[in-house]
């Protein structure tokens, strides 16, 4: 199924008509779109989602970065607000205070 | 109170101690998040904040209300943080050879392809991995990561910080993830 899916999406882009071709866009183009989210317009949603439905590399890149984003979201923030001292920025706000 | 007022905007040029005490104790401890966790230590985190509100304060009269005040702040933390780092060269201002590598063919398809998730069990050690791969990005990526990704600035905003457009800036996080999710990948799969 892996096989059949990567060479329809091999043919497809490389066969369909360039309409087509351009909407559903290169696995670079998708990739700066699975990265970064929202900043895209409903037209280039449904065609994004045909890429990824036929492209087998694109899902697993997707499903890494929703990893990460997961990750990073929880856990890593965590580890570093704890690098975060709040007394030390107060310390520093009141030095400036005085200065001015 | 609205601190983007003219109103207040005015208070702040004719250096009203009231509503400058007010910025600096709503954005010192931001700013201080910001410094850190750009892999500032205590010592440049202080250093970079107190020139950084020195410089605000001498400058104050010049800030034209165009963008946020929040704006006009952290784009001065951020060109002070980008000093610090020019005379420590603790980051390249240049992008990381594995950036220059090219990671798809001239069709734009993968030229290696991203594993599988099922084989990459995050643990405990991904947060090592994180932090040390982020210390070695880029500037403008590692700035662009933090700001969007850990502090959750509005991409407006990020992009009049940084002087960039939008496509820019998800280029930049693009390959900030990229770098970092490669990393995990690799690291993660030399352990299995």
């Amino acid at each position: 199924m892996k096989l059949i899916k990567n060479i329809f999406h091999k043919i497809l882009t490389l066969l369909a008509p360039s309409k087509f071709r351009t909407g559903i866009g290169t696995c670079e183009e998708l990739a700066i779109y699975l990265s970064n989210g929202h900043d895209f317009s409903s037209y280039d949603k449904v065609f994004f989602k045909a890429h990824l439905y036929i492209c087998q590399d694109c899902r697993a890149f997707q499903t890494q970065i929703i990893k990460l984003d997961d990750y990073k979201n929880s856990k890593f923030k965590e580890i570093l607000e704890k690098t975060v001292d709040e007394n030390k920025a107060q310390s520093i706000a009141n030095k400036i205070k005085k200065s001015i | 109170m609205n601190l983007n007022s003219k109103d207040f905007i005015n208070r702040l040029k004719e250096r009203d101690p009231e509503s400058l005490s007010l910025i600096i104790d709503k954005y010192t401890l931001s700013l201080y998040k910001m410094a850190k966790k750009n892999g500032l230590s205590d010592e440049q985190s202080d250093e970079v904040l107190q020139s950084t509100w020195t410089s605000v304060l001498e400058n104050i009269e010049r800030f034209e209300g165009r963008s946020h005040i929040r704006t006009y702040i952290f784009g001065i933390l951020i060109n002070k943080m980008r000093e610090l780092w020019r005379k420590n060269k603790k980051f390249n201002t240049v992008e990381n050879p594995q950036d220059l590598e090219p990671h798809f063919d001239s069709t734009g398809h993968w030229l290696t392809a991203p594993k599988s998730p099922d084989e990459i069990v995050y643990n405990d050690q991904v947060g090592d991995i994180l932090k040390l791969v982020i210390d070695k990005l880029p500037e403008n990526q590692r700035l662009a990561f933090v700001m969007k990704e850990i502090e959750g600035i509005e991409t407006e905003e990020i992009c009049k910080i940084l002087d960039i457009s939008r496509t820019n800036l998800g280029v930049l996080i693009y390959r900030a993830k990229n770098t970092l999710r490669l990393s995990i990948e690799t690291r993660l799969g030399e352990d299995r």
